[in-house]
């Protein structure tokens, strides 16, 4: 199975040079069947590349230890969705498995566009090829996923197999990591296609929006399982841990957030191209900074640079990533400029007030928030440059810089959908304003009678409800009109509404979404978090929470020994709940680590509807120095559900927006489209 | 039928009755200044066993820096030490490294205005860009006698629409 591994991705590797030459040469030779046979050696390279990932993970669920990857990320009591869960736990197996899902998208992108576009599709082949090609690089001769284990004996190397593998990082051993890393991979690596795409459409000078109309669901797509990535994430970190948070600002964690928040300004500025032929160069650059940054999120997750609580595969392959990401800027540089002509905006600004407007002030607040993390988490780096000091850039930083950019991004996200395209009224302004706003204030000012007093949490809280009030108006008006003329009830309405223009309105769920995720920040500004070492017996209390500790239980399985305290939980004299935080022991890898007990927690969902507003959170640090008493950690964590909320609604919403919006019925005035020719005319 | 006032109230209330009674009801009782200035010193401070946590939040029990560090803000406070006299000693022990956060002082206050200088200059070419694609419309602005009679024909057909 080893051996099938590595000849996969020996011949994955040719097939992928073969690509990009055929692609190349078929195209500037002018020789369909070469530029065909491309197309089929990509989807050649994506059956190889599928097959050496699938013999990994059966190495993996064999406990086959004469494979170094297995026998250092894997052990024999280790569950088997863990076991899977290996493949992309380490750096040789992350990297095949980056690449068996780019193999996937790029086939599946080649498959869906070959006929409809084929002029698009010479270049953008040699371009998702090369970019396989460097990780293929990688997988073959650099951090080859299926070198083996061998011993020096007197008649050469022997290959020997240990009788257990060293386990899984335990920090690793949770559910969200069984998820979580190929969903942040799938975000990651579904940038490439509007990468590809962008660049081919920018070098065969491809007229009109063609690329946008190609690439928009891919990016939304990409998008859309980078927040859900970046969502796990952050859920990994607030259940496994156990320092009570579940973003620490950690520069792994502001690497998935860089191409998010410049991907973010893509989906927005786009619109501008797509509705009015403005900003043309500013999305190249966009979408070619959205990919760039991926790859840069990568080299700095995997080469060791920075110090993080997330990094798990690091070795020697910064280098590596350094000359790729050079290649690609001075690449995307070159294009850009050689094809600047061509990018001229068609159309002017009608007027400050906007949606154009908004749109730029949109992408220059986000690209701002983009900025701000670039520049806090390389700082340490310059800092040693320049002064050869080594200096921390940590959350304190980050919150000073991040919150009113962060605030003024959320008041656009309520203003931007109230503009027009071309020009709005004051009249109108005012007509949408007043209500929201009015909304907004009114929380806000309830929110300070109940004893609010923090200012950033006071502003999060108005502009939140407003925003939630601008969308919540955008829907009535609209539904209003439906159910006049379609007599049909209120949801009735609004689902029609939303068919009709599933992109606008899934747009304002997402909207909807990020101001859900705002108020959960908010609960930060007022969370608590105490230490006691207790007996058996003792109460610890919090605020009007009482915490009474029962005994600690002792279990044991394959995989772990583990300390259970049993902890009652009562407010106001009734028992809310019984928590049991965990200290284990994991055998394999001879490492302890912490089991957070959450309440409510996921699995109880009528919990959660009762009681929304706060998590309790308890630690099981360990015990005493005198070993007699247990050191238990309680964090009072609210609003932190809301986060979560706001990213399932996020998710939502962008499944609303990439199905496709009801065409108007007969008999309904159709909207005026640029002939079919003209939106696909190419170039001479 | 209510007045819309009446119901955004209602609204504002309900919603705000859901989650603020529980939300901030509940704040902490001041804890003593003494754990106060302790906290607070606490979150400036970096843990120093390579994990990257912050000092306050730490989770690791055998961990040989954090007890260290805790006991020596401690021990400042108890001597009456004020809290930049004790993050200075700190960071004549182990370094500047040791704050969350830069100080903002000399090279490291690049660190703190660089976003917002960013945001400036992004202002400015946000501005620029305007003011040029305003420009280029006045230069083909259309007929004044058209563009009336074009929007006097868009408000009757949005008045009909709304019929």
């Amino acid at each position: 199975m080893d051996a099938l591994g590595s000849y996969s991705l020996l011949l994955a590797f040719g097939f992928c040079i073969y690509a990009i030459l055929a692609a190349l040469i078929g195209h500037w030779k002018q020789k369909p069947l070469l530029q065909q046979s491309s197309e089929r050696a990509v989807v050649a390279v994506t059956g190889l590349v599928v097959v050496a990932t699938f013999c990994l993970a059966v190495l993996l669920l064999r406990d086959d230890f004469r494979v170094a990857y297995v026998a250092s990320h894997s052990n024999r009591a280790l569950p088997i969705y863990f076991k899977f869960a290996a493949l992309w736990s380490g750096q040789e197996g992350s990297l095949l498995w980056w690449s068996c899902l780019m193999a996937l998208f790029a086939a599946t992108a080649v498959s869906v566009n070959r006929r409809t576009h084929p002029h698009l599709m010479p270049y953008a082949v040699a371009m998702l090829m090369t970019v396989l090609g460097f990780f293929l690089v990688l997988n073959n001769f650099v951090v080859n996923p299926f070198a083996l284990l061998a011993m020096q004996t007197p008649h050469g190397p022997q290959i020997f197999s240990p009788p257990d593998g060293g386990g899984l990082n335990p920090l690793l051993q949770h559910p969200a990591m069984v998820i979580h890393p190929p969903m942040l991979y799938l975000g990651f690596v579904g940038f490439s296609v509007p990468f590809a795409f962008a660049l081919s459409a920018l070098i065969t000078r491809t007229k009109g929006e063609q690329w946008i109309h190609i690439t928009r669901r891919w990016t939304m797509i990409a998008w859309m399982f980078l927040t859900i990535g970046i969502l796990l994430g952050g859920r990994w970190a607030y259940a496994v841990l156990g320092w009570g948070g579940y973003w620490g600002w950690d520069p792994v964690e502001n690497a998935s957030l860089l191409p998010w928040l410049t991907g973010t300004a893509f989906l927005h500025s786009v619109m501008m191209q797509e509705k009015r032929g403005m900003m043309k160069v500013w999305n190249m650059v966009l979408i070619f900074a959205t990919f760039l940054l991926c790859i840069f999120g990568t080299f700095l997750t995997r080469s060791g640079v920075l110090s993080s609580v997330h990094a798990f595969a690091q070795s020697a392959i910064g280098p590596y990533f350094s000359v790729f990401l050079t290649g690609l800027l001075v690449l995307t540089s070159a294009v850009l400029f050689w094809r600047l002509d061509f990018l001229k905006s068609e159309n002017q600004l009608d007027s400050l007030a906007s949606r154009e407007s908004s749109f730029l002030f949109n992408n220059l607040i986000l690209l701002a928030s983009c900025f701000a993390v670039l520049w806090g988490t390389l700082f340490p780096l310059l800092s040693e440059a320049v002064r050869g000091v080594k200096i921390s850039v940590g959350a304190p930083y980050f919150n000073k810089v991040q919150i009113p950019i962060g605030l003024f991004l959320l008041f656009l996200t309520g203003v931007g959908p109230l503009f027009a395209w071309r020009r709005t009224s004051f009249d109108s302004l005012k007509r949408n304003f007043t209500r929201p706003l009015l909304f907004g204030a009114l929380v806000a000012i309830v929110a300070f009678l109940f004893g609010a007093r923090n200012f950033y949490a006071l502003m999060t809280i108005f502009l939140a409800f407003f925003v939630i009030g601008t969308i919540a108006m955008e829907f009535f008006r609209g539904a209003r009109v439906i159910r006049q003329k379609e007599e049909l009830g209120w949801a009735g309405a609004m689902v029609e509404l939303t068919r009709r223009n599933t992109r606008r309105y899934g747009g304002y769920v997402i909207h909807f979404g990020i101001a859900l995720l705002f108020i959960g920040f908010v609960g930060n500004a007022f969370g608590v978090h105490e230490q006691a070492e207790v007996l058996p017996g003792d109460e610890i209390n919090v605020r009007d929470y009482r915490f009474v500790i029962q005994g600690i239980d002792q279990d044991e399985t394959d995989n772990h020994i583990a300390s259970r305290a049993r902890i009652d939980v009562y407010k106001g004299g009734s028992l809310l709940a019984t928590m049991e935080p965990e200290r284990r022991f994991y055998k394999a890898s001879q490492q302890p680590t912490t089991e957070v007990a959450i309440w409510p927690h996921l699995s109880k969902p009528l919990e959660i509807l009762r009681h929304p507003n706060a998590d309790i959170y308890l630690v099981f640090s360990g015990m005493s120095d005198d070993n007699q008493r247990a050191v238990i950690q309680v964090y009072i964590n609210p609003l932190v559900l809301w986060v979560w909320l706001g990213g399932v609604v996020m998710v939502l919403g962008t499944l609303i927006a990439l199905v496709p919006s009801r065409p108007p019925e007969p008999g309904r005035p159709l909207r005026r489209r640029k002939p079919a020719k003209e939106r696909h005319e190419v170039a001479a | 039928m209510k007045s819309p006032r009446r119901t955004l109230l209602a609204l504002a209330l309900t919603v705000a009755a859901a989650f603020g009674p529980a939300l901030f009801a509940q704040q902490p009782a001041p804890a003593d200044a003494g754990e106060a200035a302790f906290r607070r010193i606490s979150d400036k401070l970096i843990c120093q066993c390579g994990c990257n946590y912050g000092l306050t939040v730490c989770p690791h029990l055998q961990c040989p820096s954090a007890p260290v560090l805790r006991a020596k803000i401690r021990e400042g406070l108890a001597a009456g030490k004020s809290e930049p006299q004790i993050l200075e000693a700190m960071v004549a022990e182990f370094g500047p490294a040791i704050l969350a956060a830069p100080p903002a002082e000399g090279f490291n206050l690049t660190a703190w205005v660089m976003p917002f200088v960013a945001l400036l200059l992004g202002l400015a070419l946000v501005y620029y860009v305007a003011r040029r694609w305003l420009g280029r419309r006045k230069a083909t602005a259309p007929d004044p006698y058209l563009l009336e009679r074009y929007r006097a024909n868009l408000e009757r057909e949005m008045k009909k629409l709304e019929e």
